[in-house]
């Protein structure tokens, strides 16, 4: 009962299990008996002793990574089984949530010599389909109408690779996707009572219940492109450019090379290039039309 | 390269030249490459570029307020001075801005030069309305809007960040008057009188040292009927996708065969003063 008292919060994220003294947005509760991860409230370190790679907002070395957030709280996550989390005294849980669910986990995942894509993914038509994009590209808006197409839930933003099984698969993340309301009302789906993200935006946390728990080989992976012509191409990678465009949709590739586990992410995203069918998806940028590549996906597959 | 003041800024209001002076010196800094990709130019991205922004940062922008974002940026093209061995050239549309943090939008610290690109409004407003697929009279409003921003919508994800334009007075007049940068000013219609003096100009007040042929040769390749011929050939990325072309006309004075006299009065009305200034005649 001690466990209890200290970890008020138990989840199941991205295949770990995890103890947390914070109330976590998005994720799943479960019980367990040993814990892969553990969330710590307390303070963060002012910086990093040994800094490899470093942007405005943070600090990393192999395995270590502090994040400093003005308006939301610092954290600081190492060894890719504890996080340390400090908040303002003004954020929200949605909002501190938001950071720890995404890059302070992206981050434990490159610790723990995982790969984790900038992706969301889904089941549709028993296949499992990982769609990776760069921010903007509707990732996360594909994702929500083929789950509305009969799809479930695997992972929303970033999606880790679950390379335990023949084929590489994706751990399930949590059933929840961050969603703008302009996707919400092009979806039709009622925006009342959902927490938003941030206070100031109109970008929401979206509990989805239809969420996939069970061990699924990817059968596909889609690079959602943008263009300003107004045809959707759809077009095939082979060899090498496979290799390249998992690299360019790693999540948070940047804390990586200088370190150890640069080697590890080469191994690992050639691997995931060799066994997977990869397939470029670009939509016009002025319209998205979810149906026509739902369309165009479900005659691909 | 110890010294921060690595970016050249090519600053414009949209569509006066800004994208032919990159086609310029992206053909004039590789020379080995046989002729100029205008869709793959360097640095390929503008500075109001999310990618640049969440990479630079370590955080998505889309999970930032417009307000957060705005006071990050100088600390982000902080970053991408000093992780940059040799001078970038950063396109640019925002106004240049004092922020509430204190910072300014766009350093002085790591500016060592702004080329700002002036065209008349008149030929801009003819030439912005094809890029916006909007009608005339909106453009003008727009031009003559203190408010306008590209990518303002709180409620959705915009491909680029918020970039406040101002009016296109307000535009010239931050960067050109109050900036304090070092700032050159470069008319759209002397690059098309005589691009080569214009570049050379231009390259001259940046303390980039090329011989007359590099320059001739770089010239030609970013020559208006290259870059259109380009476009009809193999598309151009950076074209808007309600215009039919980016490359459309390139040339002075369309303003007579397109502006009613109401519109182009409405324009000299808002904009007299800056066209004086500028060399543009008001009497028309």
């Amino acid at each position: 009962m001690f466990a209890k008292k200290k970890y008020p919060y138990s989840y199941r994220a991205y295949g770990l299990n995890i103890l947390s003294q914070l109330p976590v947005t998005g994720f799943e509760p479960a019980s367990f008996e040993t814990a892969d991860v553990h969330i710590h409230k307390g303070p963060v370190p002012e910086n990093l002793g040994n800094i490899i790679n470093q942007g405005v907002l943070y600090q990393s070395n192999e395995s270590e990574f502090l994040l400093r957030m003005e308006n939301v709280g610092a954290y600081y996550v190492r060894n890719g089984n504890e996080i340390i989390v400090q908040p303002t005294n003004t954020a929200s849980t949605g909002e501190v949530s938001a950071f720890l669910t995404g890059t302070s986990f992206g981050a434990l995942m490159h610790q723990k010599k995982l790969l984790p894509l900038h992706a969301s993914t889904v089941i549709f038509k028993e296949k499992c389909l990982v769609i990776a994009g760069i921010s903007g590209a509707g990732k996360t808006t594909l994702a929500a109408a083929l789950i509305k197409a009969g799809g479930t839930l695997v992972a929303d933003d970033v999606s880790v690779i679950d390379f335990s099984g023949e084929k590489p698969a994706v751990h399930p993340a949590f059933p929840t996707i961050k969603i703008w309301e302009d996707s919400l009302k092009h979806l039709d789906i009622n925006i009342t009572d959902l927490e938003p993200v941030r206070g100031e935006l109109k970008k929401y946390y979206l509990p989805v219940n239809k969420f996939n728990h069970i061990y699924t080989a990817i059968s596909h992976i889609y690079i959602l492109n943008t263009h300003n012509r107004p045809e959707l191409e759809i077009k095939s990678l082979q060899g090498v450019d496979k290799f390249r465009i998992l690299k360019k949709h790693t999540y948070f590739f940047r804390g990586i090379p200088k370190t150890g586990l640069e080697k590890n992410h080469f191994i690992l995203a050639n691997k995931l290039a060799v066994k997977t069918p990869i397939t470029l998806l670009t939509r016009p940028n002025r319209e998205f039309n979810t149906e026509k590549i739902v369309k165009a996906i479900s005659e691909n597959l | 390269m110890d010294d921060l003041k690595k970016i050249v800024w090519l600053a414009s209001y949209p569509k006066s030249g800004n994208t032919w002076f990159r086609v310029f010196i992206t053909a004039l800094l590789h020379p080995e490459e046989p002729s100029v990709d205008i869709n793959n130019m360097h640095p390929a991205t503008i500075a109001s570029s999310r990618q640049l922004f969440d990479e630079l940062a370590g955080v998505p922008s889309a999970d930032l307020t417009p307000s957060e974002i705005r006071n990050l940026r100088p600390f982000v093209y902080r970053r991408n001075a000093l992780e940059s061995e040799e001078i970038i050239y950063q396109k640019v549309h925002d106004v240049y801005a004092l922020l509430p943090n204190g910072q300014t939008l766009f350093p002085a610290d790591i500016t060592r030069a702004v080329m700002y690109f002036i065209r008349n409004p008149l030929d801009v407003a003819v030439s912005f309305s094809h890029h916006l697929s909007a009608p005339i009279d909106k453009t003008i409003s727009i031009m003559n809007n203190p408010d306008y921003a590209f990518c303002q919508r709180i409620d959705r994800l915009h491909n680029q960040l918020q970039q406040n334009l101002f009016t296109w007075s307000g535009h010239i007049k931050s960067w050109v008057d109050d900036s304090g940068l070092p700032v050159m000013v470069i008319r759209y219609e002397d690059m098309h009188k005589d691009p080569l003096k214009a570049f050379s100009g231009a390259l001259a007040f940046i303390g980039l040292k090329k011989d007359q042929k590099e320059i001739e040769t770089a010239v030609e390749q970013a020559s208006f009927s290259n870059l259109k011929k380009q476009e009809e050939e193999k598309g151009f990325s950076e074209k808007s996708p309600g215009s039919d072309s980016f490359f459309r006309k390139g040339i002075v004075g369309d303003w007579k065969n397109v502006l009613s006299k109401e519109q182009v009065k409405r324009i000299v009305d808002a904009h007299g003063d800056m066209m004086k200034r500028f060399g543009y005649d008001v009497d028309v």
